[in-house]
Parts: C-alpha cells; sequence; structure tokens
C-alpha cells in the first residue's frame, strides 16, 4: 500500500508539471513500462494503468502506436541495452494513462528508449522484416483474437466487399476498376508493416507491401479520412476501434474466396458478439502477440521484470487483482476461451476447435447488448453433462 | 478454389427453378417460402448449445434479389475452412455480384498478381 501511495505521489508531482506546461519525460514517470505497436491494444493498454499503479510492483505504462511489425522489429534489432541500434528503440513521444484511464502524452528520450515489449497482430514470423522465418531471441505470447475490418464511412452506400474485388481495389490502384472505389486517393492504407494490412493482404492476395492508396498515419486519421469522402473512401480498422464508433465508421461485410455471401465479424452489423470471427464465418482476424527479447538464461521466459509483469496482466490466468479476458472484452478484442476455430499461425486455413476452458456463453453476455441462452449457474450441479464456467454451463 | 460440398440443399436448389407440372410447381412455392425466410432453416448448425448462431431463421438475411434462393451451404462438422466459411448459420449475410469488370478478371482461375 505504501508503495502504491509513493507511486500516485510521484504521478501528482509529475501532473503539476505537466499542467505547468514543462515538457513531460516519460522516463521521469514512475516505474516506466515501455509498450510499442498495433493500433488494436490502445483500449486494452488503457484499462491496465489501474491494475498496473495497484499493483505489486506498480508501473506506468507508457505507449506508443506504431505498426505492429515496426515494434517487432525495434524488439529484436535492439541487442544492446547500452545504445540504440538501428531500427531499434523508440523516439519522439508517447502515450501514457491516469489512474482512470485518461491519455496524456510524454517524450521519451532523445537518444531513443528500449521498448520492453512490442504488441503486434501478427506473428513476428509474418512481419516483411523477417521474411517468413521467426526472429531468434525473443518470446512471442500470443493473446486474444484481434478482428480486422475493411472500412467505410458510416454513410457509405455499399454493405460489402469481396475478396476478389478488394483484390484489385487495393493492389491495382487507378486500374482497379472496382466502383464506388475508383479513387486512389480515397483508398486508405497503412505502412507494409502494418499487422492489419498483413494479415489482410493474404485473404485478398496482395502483399503487404504492394498495396496501393493512400498512407495513412493512424487509426484515427484513418477514420477522419473515410469521413471526407463517404461515398468512395474505404480503408481497414481492427474492429475494436471501429465498435465504439459505429455512428462515424462501420465494417464491411467480407466475402472470401470460394464463400457464398459476405459476412460481418458479429452474427449482424448491429450486435457486437463477434459470432461469425468465432465460429469461422469470417476470416479477417489474428492473435495479439506479446513480444519482448528473451532471458538468454532461460530463454522461454522475457528477460526484463517488466516484460514479464506486463505479459501476466494482458495474457496471464484471472487473479484477484486483474482479470485479463475481462479486460480484453472491454478492449474489443475476442478471449481465446470464446473461439470455436484456431489457427497454428497467420497463414494457417482455420479449423475447428474446442478451447480447454470454454467461455462462449460469458462472453455472449459480457459484450455490449450481449444476451445468452445458457444456463446460469454456480456449480456444475445445474450443467448436466457440462461444466459450469464464469457463472454460465459450458458444453465442457 | 473449387466449389464448397453442398449437402442440405441440392434438393431446394432444383426446387427452386421454374419447372412445369403441379408437383414441381409446390416445391417452388415450398423454395419460394424458404427463400422469404417463412420457414425455418433446415441445416444445423453443429457448433454447440447456448449458440446466437443456433437461433432461428435468418430473418434479417439481405437477399439482393427476392428471385434468388438463398445461397447453399454446407451442413455437417466442417473439416476444411472452405467448409466452415460455408457452414449453415442464420446470421445476416450479404448476397450480391462481383464488381470486378470482366476484362480485369473472368472470375474463373486464379486472380492476377498486383503489379
Amino acid at each position: 500500500m505504501s508503495r502504491t501511495f509513493a507511486l500516485l505521489g510521484a504521478m501528482a508531482v509529475v501532473f503539476s508539471a505537466s499542467v505547468a506546461g514543462a515538457a513531460l519525460h516519460c522516463a521521469d514517470l514512475p516505474a516506466p513500462i515501455y509498450v510499442a505497436g498495433a493500433a488494436a491494444a490502445a483500449p486494452l493498454l488503457s484499462s491496465l494503468a489501474g491494475p498496473l499503479a495497484n499493483g505489486a510492483s506498480p508501473g506506468t505504462l507508457i505507449y506508443q502506436e506504431i505498426p505492429g511489425c515496426a515494434a517487432v522489429e525495434a524488439v529484436v534489432r535492439d541487442g544492446d541495452p547500452r545504445t540504440c541500434a538501428q531500427g531499434a528503440c523508440l523516439h519522439g513521444s508517447a502515450t501514457f494513462y491516469t489512474l482512470d484511464g485518461v491519455r496524456k502524452s510524454c517524450d521519451l528520450d532523445s537518444a531513443g528508449t528500449h521498448a520492453h515489449v512490442a504488441l503486434s497482430e501478427v506473428a513476428p514470423g509474418s512481419c516483411p522484416a523477417f521474411g517468413g522465418g521467426n526472429p531468434k531471441g525473443i518470446v512471442d505470447l500470443s493473446g486474444p483474437v484481434v478482428v480486422h475490418a475493411f472500412a467505410a464511412d458510416a454513410a457509405h452506400s455499399e454493405r460489402a466487399l469481396l475478396a476478389q474485388e478488394a483484390h484489385f481495389v487495393f493492389g491495382f490502384g487507378q486500374k482497379g476498376g472496382v466502383a464506388p472505389w475508383t479513387n486512389p486517393a480515397s483508398v486508405l492504407i497503412r505502412d507494409e508493416r502494418d499487422g492489419g494490412q498483413v494479415l489482410l493482404g493474404r485473404y485478398i492476395q496482395v502483399p503487404p507491401g504492394r498495396f496501393k492508396g493512400t498512407v495513412v498515419a493512424g487509426s484515427d486519421d484513418m477514420i477522419l479520412r473515410l469521413g471526407g469522402d463517404p461515398q468512395s473512401g474505404i480503408g481497414f480498422l481492427p474492429t475494436a476501434l471501429v465498435d465504439p464508433r459505429r455512428l462515424d465508421v462501420k465494417a464491411l461485410a467480407f466475402q472470401a474466396l470460394g464463400q457464398r455471401g459476405a459476412f460481418f465479424p458479429d452474427a449482424r452489423a448491429t450486435t457486437f458478439e463477434k459470432q461469425n470471427v468465432r465460429d469461422g464465418h469470417y476470416p479477417l482476424w489474428g492473435y495479439l502477440h506479446a513480444v519482448s527479447l528473451a532471458d538468454p538464461m532461460t530463454p522461454t521466459q522475457a528477460a526484463t521484470r517488466e516484460a514479464r509483469q506486463l505479459a501476466a496482466l494482458l495474457l496471464g490466468p484471472a487473479t484477484a487483482e486483474v482479470d485479463p479476458a475481462a479486460l480484453h472484452v472491454r478492449a474489443g478484442l475476442v478471449p481465446v476461451c470464446a473461439m470455436r476455430v484456431m489457427r497454428d499461425d497467420d497463414a494457417a486455413p482455420m479449423k475447428s476447435w474446442q478451447p480447454a476452458e470454454p467461455c462462449g456463453c460469458w462472453f455472449d453476455k459480457t459484450v455490449k447488448l450481449g444476451q445468452t441462452t445458457c444456463t446460469a449457474c454456480t456449480d456444475n450441479t445445474t450443467c448436466g453433462a457440462g461444466h459450469c464456467r464464469r457463472g454460465y454451463c459450458e458444453v465442457h | 478454389m473449387p466449389p464448397p460440398s453442398v449437402v442440405c440443399s441440392e434438393a431446394k436448389r432444383r426446387a427452386s427453378t421454374r419447372t412445369r407440372g403441379l408437383g414441381l410447381l409446390a416445391m417452388g412455392l415450398f423454395a419460394g417460402a424458404l427463400a422469404i425466410g417463412l420457414l425455418p432453416m433446415s441445416c444445423a448448425d453443429s457448433s454447440g448449445t447456448g449458440d446466437l448462431a443456433m437461433q432461428g431463421p435468418p430473418v434479417d438475411a439481405t437477399i439482393s434479389s427476392p428471385d434468388l434462393l438463398p445461397p447453399s451451404c454446407f451442413m455437417g462438422a466442417p473439416a476444411t475452412e472452405l467448409e466452415l466459411l460455408n457452414h449453415c448459420t442464420p446470421a445476416e449475410q450479404v448476397d450480391r455480384e462481383s464488381r470486378v469488370p470482366p476484362a480485369l478478371w473472368d472470375g474463373k482461375g486464379p486472380l492476377p498478381a498486383a503489379p
């Protein structure tokens, strides 16, 4: 408790400096934990500020949104903690969250800051820089499912996009010719190291470096620019960022090659339960990966205390202080226990799957507007052949 | 990609075609009722209990043309990704034709490589 008070006191001093107009250095924040990567993780990270500050080893989460694969590179190339190798370290400004989840900005060290953890929507081996091979010397922990969607302004006339259409829209530029998405200035894309672009590229057969259109820097910029051309603008976003802003932007239903009919990530365009992601009708998803340098003495373990601490909060089992699965749901991600399909890796086909401890009923009920027909329970006696998990009878 | 296996809907598709005869007309009426969601979907989803996908007919299915039947779907335990993608479901879906100009791709064979 005394450590928490010390942390709170230190943060109060720091915030005062911020209010007074002085530049706030990230390194001055108490026990900083530096995280870089996927925009899809931002809602999840903002919910961790409280548990981190109140935990056994209080810390301050400091996050810089950069393409997921760029974040992975920053970790993989960071071989010397004394210097910042080419492509390693973070520069510029970053975001930290107050105890009540409010975003604030701080400046990273001008010489560069070493990232403790990279968060990526694809596995390190899928990143263009690593050419399909898995980089050595890292720990890669995969976690909740990040869902991606081709997106348009909420007023856009189209409701669906077919894979073959996306192939030409995003892969052929002015020669694409698929109405209404014929203006390359309004076809919005990301850096080739963006994990979403890597993932979507597989399903529309466009390598991430061959996407054609207008590159936008971040998710907020993507949504803004889609609104600038509601009739022909198209881009892509994690649904974790679309769902809270459905008045502004919408996910298009997607029809994969060989599929009959286009499906939304959810059972309906108006619901949030990600039914089609979970049962294999909607394939545009991947696992969130937490990547950090490995301990040379124990290669299966992260090298730094900060990385281990963050991984436990993000991906570990529920504790008295934090329930990671609940955080995943609140952040618009799908906990693995709610899935009924899986992939062995980013390039592998989906296959039917049952988690060891399913939580589909709880997930159905917990999401926004959620509902379930599962039987509520407090123990297994009311579940027949099933098992009581998180207050509902699951199939096992 | 090869077309998905169709297990439960071949008879319905044949019933939907305009044919001669009262018996076939009755089958056409049955198929028409199915197309506009008046009858519960008979393709079972084997994905488990307490699942929204198991609940009722596709009343929100968006069909681009009222003359089109719902697309064929795969019934049973899916063993491949294609079967998962095409598994029968009452989830909302959007059916429409591809807008890729035929001059760019005829819809057969592999897609041309992105330049």
